[in-house]
């Protein structure tokens, strides 16, 4: 059996964090939530991880932080950014990164699951297999 | 302004340095250097009048400027005198012997330019006299109304007469005047007139010391005092090109930028301050507008957070539901989630209110009978020009109240404001304005304010406390909504309580502090 792809979720809100793991958990995934981008860099999931769902506006590390240190450390992890603040040039150089997706909250729970599912569909961001 | 900007210490002391500084180096050179003679350069003349008809000339410019935005018949006084001062240099210079010409032009005789100089220093110190004369305190002077261009041009024309009338008199009438030079010589004459002449100096620097008021006044002091030490060492016989003689020369010229540096530092120092002052505005203005948009961009965040996990729950829920298997526990707990996520909404938005509101200040124990007087006092003005009689009781031993003084004060005022807008129209009866405190019978503190006024109407006694409603024509409605918000935030009531004689009363109860 292949086992159920494995999405983070890392948010700092715990309502928004409830909400989103029982959203993906509802269309079949495996999830495990973070409330800080540092307790998501040193878990153990990190590398088990298929798809990355990260709030933008954290205290500490922001989600874009965090985006560009998994990059840096190698871990080329699908990521999806999520925002109270949608701010144009941070659009535009996120996804110039290669992030997935980016969105403002609140957003439509069709439209982040079209996200994941293609996060997941490309795979690695360079290409590589999964 | 420098005509009525208070110098500071230090400007004092300097001015009174810079004096002491001109009376001991005239000292000096009385004891010293009397008979001392130095080298004739008649160059020394129209260089030295030149550079003192454009600096007396471009004071006289500076004191105009001044008078034409104060309107100060003083101003233009001082400002003429500057000007006689300019202009009498151009008959000095023309007459004096040895510069234009070996005898000097215009028809000059040995007596003029002595003539002209007694003039010319006696000239400006009374043109002192009368702008401190003329001067008193701030703007109780009756201000210029006429037009400013008209006085200027009236005070150029009557200075050149003035200089035209004292030249005609110096050459033509010379020999209607005492003679000053004798057999190359100055005379005896000379050292009295000149002496006398001096006084008119000592006599404007006295009055400009017993009359001071500003910066201006200050420096013509150093100037009037100056020309006075000046006349005292012309006085001497030494005779032209004499060590004195230099330094009265040398003097003249310091004498003369005193002011006009003056002028200008001050005007410097002005524009300087302005400028920040400019600068400053605009800097809170950016500030301000910051601090609304990072208030505004703090609430969006706030607000959307549980907006989205409401939504986001809500299709959970759908998802667990539609499945082929209905996950009936993970929809139940999705509903509950978004029941908790819509209260954490409406907690923000609570926070948001107290955010906003002003005054957020201590809670402080305080006396209502003190709080009533204040009130009373801040509306004295209008209670008596609209001839109120008021009538405050306060109950013996009543409890003092815990609360936010300047909100308390708000409130009552508000209330005694509207009590005093209705009375404003009535004429058949006495205005009255009864504020009584007394304990209630839960124990609180009760304050009630009534009026004779016009009362409210009946069918608008449940909305008077609603935001936007008014009766007033020019009144936005807000008044009552925010008194009773107020006192409700101190666990108070506020209400209007139907009267029977005419008029209104107004009740509002406040929570006695717990001992």
């Amino acid at each position: 059996m292949v086992p159920a792809p494995l999405i983070s979720i890392v948010d700092d809100d715990t309502s928004v964090r409830e909400a989103l793991k029982a959203l993906v958990k509802s269309v079949g995934y495996a999830v495990e939530v973070f409330p800080s981008a540092t307790e998501f860099l040193s878990s153990s999931h990190l590398g088990a991880t298929s798809c990355l769902i990260a709030d933008v506006q954290m205290p500490l590390m922001t989600g874009v932080e965090l985006y560009s240190r998994l990059i840096e450390a190698g871990h080329l992890i699908p990521t999806i950014l999520i925002t109270a603040y949608p701010d144009h040039d941070t659009i535009a150089r996120i996804l110039k990164d290669g992030a997935v997706c980016y969105l403002s909250k609140p957003f439509d729970d069709a439209v982040l699951l079209d996200c994941v599912h293609s996060a997941l569909e490309r795979g690695r961001p360079t290409g590589a297999p999964p | 302004m420098l005509s009525t900007l208070t110098p500071g210490r230090a400007q004092e002391r300097l001015a009174l340095g810079f004096m002491v500084l001109l009376a001991v180096a005239v000292v000096i050179i009385r004891a010293r250097f009397v008979t001392d003679q130095l080298p004739r350069i008649d160059a020394v003349i129209p260089a030295f009048s030149g550079a003192m008809f454009v600096t007396d000339l471009l004071t006289a410019f500076l004191l105009f400027a001044q008078f034409s935005i104060l309107r100060s018949r003083a101003l233009i006084a001082v400002s003429s005198g500057y000007l006689y001062t300019s202009f009498i240099l151009v008959p000095w210079t023309l007459t004096f012997p040895g510069v234009f010409a070996p005898a000097g032009l215009l028809g000059a005789g040995v007596q003029t330019t002595a003539w002209l100089y007694l003039f010319w220093h006696a000239g400006l110190p009374v043109f002192v006299i009368v702008y401190a004369l003329l001067k008193t305190e701030r703007s109780t002077t009756r201000p210029w109304e006429g037009s400013v261009g008209a006085a200027i041009l009236s005070s150029i024309v009557g200075v050149a007469a003035l200089v035209l009338a004292a030249t005609l008199l110096t050459t033509i009438g010379q020999d209607l005047l005492p003679r000053l030079i004798e057999a190359a010589h100055f005379s005896r004459t000379w050292t009295i007139s000149a002496f006398s002449a001096s006084l008119c100096g000592a006599l404007a620097c006295l009055l400009l010391w017993l009359r001071r008021t500003s910066v201006l006044d200050l420096w013509l002091m150093v100037v009037t005092f100056s020309f006075f030490i000046e006349l005292v060492l012309a006085s001497g016989t030494a005779g032209r090109f004499s060590v004195e003689w230099y330094a009265t020369r040398i003097l003249g010229l310091l004498s003369a930028n005193v002011v006009l540096v003056v002028l200008l530092y001050e005007t410097t120092t002005l524009y300087a301050q302005l400028l920040r002052a400019v600068l400053a505005q605009r800097r809170e203005r950016t500030a301000r507008l910051m601090t609304g948009d990072a208030v505004s961009a703090s609430i969006a965040h706030e607000v959307r957070q549980p907006l989205a996990a409401m939504t986001t729950n809500a299709s959970a829920g759908l998802r667990w539901l539609v499945r082929e298997t209905p996950n009936l526990p993970e929809a139940r707990a999705a509903l509950e989630r978004i029941v908790d996520d819509g209260h954490r909404a409406g907690t923000v938005l609570e926070k948001i209110r107290t955010i906003f509101k002003k005054d957020a200040g201590a809670r402080v124990s305080l006396d209502i009978s003190e709080l009533v007087q204040g009130t009373l006092g801040l509306a004295r003005t209008e209670l008596q020009a609209c001839r109120i009689l008021v009538d405050v009781s306060v109950d013996e031993g009543l409890p003092r109240v815990i609360g936010d003084h300047t909100q308390l004060q708000q409130v009552l005022l508000n209330l005694v404001t509207n009590a005093i807008d209705s009375m404003a129209s009535t004429s058949d009866r006495d205005r009255v304005l009864r504020i009584a405190c007394s304990r209630h019978q839960t124990g609180d503190v009760m304050i009630s304010v009534e009026d004779s006024g016009v009362g409210i109407e009946p069918g608008h006694i449940d909305r008077i406390f609603d935001p936007l409603f008014t009766t007033k024509a020019g009144g936005m409605g807000m008044g009552l909504a925010i008194c009773r918000s107020i006192v409700e935030a101190h666990q108070g009531h506020l209400w209007a309580s139907p009267e029977r004689s005419p008029g209104a009363a107004f009740r509002l109860v406040l929570p006695a502090e717990a001992l």
